[in-house]
């Protein structure tokens, strides 16, 4: 990454591996990260060396947990928990009560996930990522690789167009 | 198959809630067709045992699941089941996820979700929490703003409010609310009285005020009315009866 941005507040529902490796990266960048988990002991995933970082015990999908835990001010919230049903949630919750800027959320189910697209929330199904991915990695090639910087060149373009 | 003319039902959500909604549709009209969700195995066999083929097992937030049992064609998508987020989402995809149209009602548990799953689409919003509340209130002076209406599409929505004994709004007049200019208290209740107030009516404890209200409009009754008083302070309210 370039010249480091000036720190933004994340907020992250759901401390589950890839939780908590977000956590990291972003409070690395010295961002202002808060992580939202039910259960007290998810947040043992997160590096206890002092770094910049908030934890908050409850359900995500509660707007009043949301609240307390400043999602009104974040510049980014990021709904990884273990349930699809539980992430769209608390995007929509994140989007529509509390208008933070950039909302995404993690949604396994493929059908899902192109449902909510066509309602406006921006959406990563794991799932199809990882099929491809062992796809063409046994089919030898390296589409997958292009795929996917396609992919990621997609979605900096559709935030630069909900910026301006 | 062959379908019957009445209306066509889906249930999501196989719980007691879900079950009785299920037998009470059945018994209200021969011609309604009913098709009750449930997601857990053991659960579905027990309804199937009581209810028969209307029982059908599958996630009703799942695509596959509502095409299988034709949500298409269905007329009402009544989602009841104990999770808020499944009730949301299951709605949000019988909607989006398929062609012609049905109305969709959520059961909410947490009634702060009342207003963001109308704002998200669904038709009907159901609360039990409020409907308690509500009820309750009629008996009890609860210091809390219950909504008696979802919001309209102006943005306002019918409240209901007691005024407690030591309100900072006693005394003086209702225009001393500040309530916006399209906001108005349209009813007035005072010792069983019903009156139409006006700007300059004063207002006592005990009293009770329907008014219709936007979300500023409501912020300043809550204000006004209940000053000190606020939603958290309920639930000692109840504790201490």
């Amino acid at each position: 990454m370039a010249a480091p941005d000036s720190p933004k507040r994340i907020c992250i529902m759901g401390c589950g591996r890839v939780g908590a490796q977000l956590a990291q990266q972003f409070a690395e960048q010295h961002h202002d990260v808060r992580v939202i988990d039910m259960q007290n002991d998810a947040f043992r995933r997160l590096p206890d060396d002092g770094k910049q970082m908030r934890t908050f015990l409850g359900d995500g999908t509660d707007p009043s947990v949301l609240e307390n835990a400043g999602v009104a001010e974040a510049a980014m919230f990021i709904a990884v928990t273990n349930g699809d049903n539980r992430n769209i949630m608390a995007a929509q919750v994140a989007q529509h009560l509390f208008h933070v800027p950039q909302v995404i959320c993690r949604i396994y189910d493929p059908k899902r996930h192109e449902i909510y697209k066509g309602l406006g929330i921006h959406s990563i199904c794991p799932t199809l990522i990882g099929a491809d991915a062992i796809y063409f990695d046994l089919m030898g090639s390296h589409l997958v690789l292009d795929a996917a910087i396609d992919g990621i060149v997609e979605h900096q373009h559709s935030i630069e167009e909900q910026r301006q | 198959m062959t379908r019957k003319k009445g209306q066509y039902f889906i249930i999501g959500g196989g719980g007691r809630v879900g079950y009785f909604l299920a037998r009470a549709l059945l018994e209200a009209d021969a011609d309604y067709e009913v098709v009750l969700l449930e997601r857990d195995e053991g659960r579905a066999k027990m309804l199937k045992r009581e209810l028969g083929d209307v029982v059908v097992r599958g996630d009703a937030c799942e695509v596959a699941t509502l095409e299988h049992v034709g949500c298409e064609r269905a007329d009402f998508l009544l989602a009841v089941t104990g999770e808020d987020e499944d009730n949301l989402v299951m709605c949000q995809v019988a909607k989006q996820g398929f062609r012609g149209n049905r109305r969709t009602i959520a059961r909410v548990n947490n009634s702060a979700n009342i207003k963001l799953f109308y704002d998200l689409g669904i038709d009907i919003v159901v609360s039990p929490t409020n409907d308690i509340l509500k009820t309750v209130g009629e008996e009890l002076p609860l210091w809390r703003v219950i909504d008696i209406t979802p919001p309209s599409n102006g943005g306002l929505r019918l409240v209901e409010v007691r005024v407690p004994e030591n309100a900072p709004i006693l005394g003086k007049t209702i225009s001393a609310m500040g309530l916006p200019p399209d906001n108005t208290i349209t009813l007035l209740v005072r010792d069983k009285h019903n009156s139409v107030p006006t700007p300059q009516t004063t207002l006592q404890a005990a009293d009770k005020l329907f008014a219709l209200v936007s979300d500023e409009g409501k912020l300043r009754l809550e204000r006004a009315i209940l000053g000190e008083h606020t939603a958290a302070r309920l639930i000692g309210v109840i504790e201490e009866d």
